[in-house]
């Protein structure tokens, strides 16, 4: 999972074609349509299609002479544009003309089958087990409760607790998992940008 | 929605856990599709919701627990349990303490006492007190043994009984006599547990029942 603010020179980047920029946009935005629309229980296709026709369109406004000028409107744009085609595929099952246009699909960076997986490490995984380590219990069986799937008023009353406090456990359990992450990736990311630093200096 | 409003009503988890309308969902969707911050913060929860999915669904999900209340086997030694033991301790202390405070020297001093030499209170009966003829005066002091002296007039070689009687005819106890006992000035040691009273004893010849009396003695006996 990288993270990284949007400025005037990554939309440059992507206009021209800039494959670590393509790659950093379709693993950014893939990540998040893949959570949008499993929040609406779409299937792994839908979600795969919608994601590379989105996509598609985006690269095809974002390259055109009046394109996307305003980076902080990226995102917006992004997403107003995967519902537009989101609806389109409800609506008029699009599966067969637009999302079979294969030059179309092509020119979109790939994110790969599942963007959200593929985003997360096996290092994350194990912190994930860490922090589910460290709960208690109770906690943890509510999460498994609500993981599950089931209704969550019944996980509530089962275990004695309300919404709210699903709520809270989700939130300090999410930040136990990126104050780790966040803890692993900057420890990483340290020695890397030292050594960028020293090589700028002895060039000096 | 802005991002203020995300994090005062705590958007993230609303979203990830759906809590969210249809509406509320597009609204957010809009601000963490152009908001880093927001945007980060769903991802890191899906994807620790999606890998804690597959952790617990590894670990068999603990059944809930229910502790017996453990019905304590009645062993041999469960009189040492406290709730018993302490006051049975508590009284069996108190025995001891009586006894060896109180009881103990009092016997030891009877003992003592039994074992000394001394003077006892001592009333010959064999003059008068015979056949009713008067009530004899014994003095002895109270819880003391005192004697009296009687004479058997019998020239048989029998054995005899003495019985004593309470002043209104009750026989309180007897005593065997020997044949060989000396007839004349026969000693007996009366028991120092006797009330003062008036009494009467009577000597029979023994196993000839309560017809064959020998002699009667009444004294009275005064404890100071």
């Amino acid at each position: 999972m990288e993270f990284c603010a949007f400025d005037s020179a990554y939309l440059e980047r992507l206009r021209a074609g800039d494959f670590r920029t393509e790659q950093h946009f379709a693993s950014y935005f893939g990540a998040l349509i893949q959570i949008k629309l499993q929040s609406r229980g779409r299937s792994p296709e839908d979600i795969e299609d919608i994601r590379q026709e989105t996509f598609s369109r985006v690269f095809k406004v974002l390259r055109s002479p009046n394109g996307i000028r305003e980076p902080e409107k990226l995102g917006a744009f992004v997403n107003s544009t995967c519902n537009y085609v989101r609806n389109e595929l409800y609506r008029t099952n699009l599966r067969t003309s637009t999302l079979d246009d294969e030059n179309a699909a092509a020119e979109a960076p790939d994110p790969g089958p599942d963007a959200l997986n593929q985003a997360m490490s096996s290092e994350s995984r194990g912190l994930v087990e860490m922090v589910l380590e460290e709960l208690p219990e109770r906690d943890r069986r509510i999460l498994r409760g609500v993981l599950e799937e089931r209704d969550k008023d019944e996980v509530c009353e089962e275990l004695g607790v309300d919404r709210a406090y699903l709520r809270v456990l989700q939130h300090r359990a999410t930040n136990s998992f990126k104050k780790l992450y966040l803890e692993r990736t900057s420890e990483r990311s340290q020695p890397a940008r030292m050594t960028r630093v020293d090589r700028g200096l002895s060039k000096a | 929605m802005d991002h203020k409003t995300a994090e005062e009503s705590m958007a993230v988890e609303r979203y990830l856990l759906d809590e969210f309308s249809p509406e509320e969902k597009d609204a957010f969707e809009d601000h963490f599709f152009a908001c880093d911050e927001c945007a980060r913060e769903i991802k890191l929860g899906a994807a620790f919701m999606t890998h804690a999915k597959e952790s617990l669904k590894k670990v068999p999900a603990a059944a809930p627990v229910v502790i017996p209340v453990k019905q304590a086997k009645k062993q041999w030694w469960s009189w040492l349990s406290p709730a018993f033991a302490v006051p049975a301790m508590a009284l069996l202390l108190g025995v001891v303490v009586f006894q060896n405070l109180i009881q103990l020297p009092a016997m030891h001093q009877e003992l003592v006492a039994m074992n000394a030499p001394a003077v006892l209170p001592s009333k010959d009966l064999k003059s008068g007190g015979s056949r009713g003829e008067g009530e004899e005066v014994v003095a002895a002091k109270s819880g003391e043994v005192f004697q009296l002296t009687i004479d058997i007039p019998d020239t048989s070689n029998s054995a005899h009984i003495a019985e004593l009687q309470s002043a209104a005819g009750q026989k309180l106890w007897t005593l065997p006599i020997a044949a060989e006992a000396p007839k004349d000035a026969l000693a007996l040691k009366m028991p120092g547990d006797l009330p003062a009273g008036s009494y009467v004893l009577v000597v029979r010849q023994a196993g000839a029942g309560e017809t064959n009396e020998v002699s009667r003695y009444a004294f009275e006996l005064r404890r100071s």
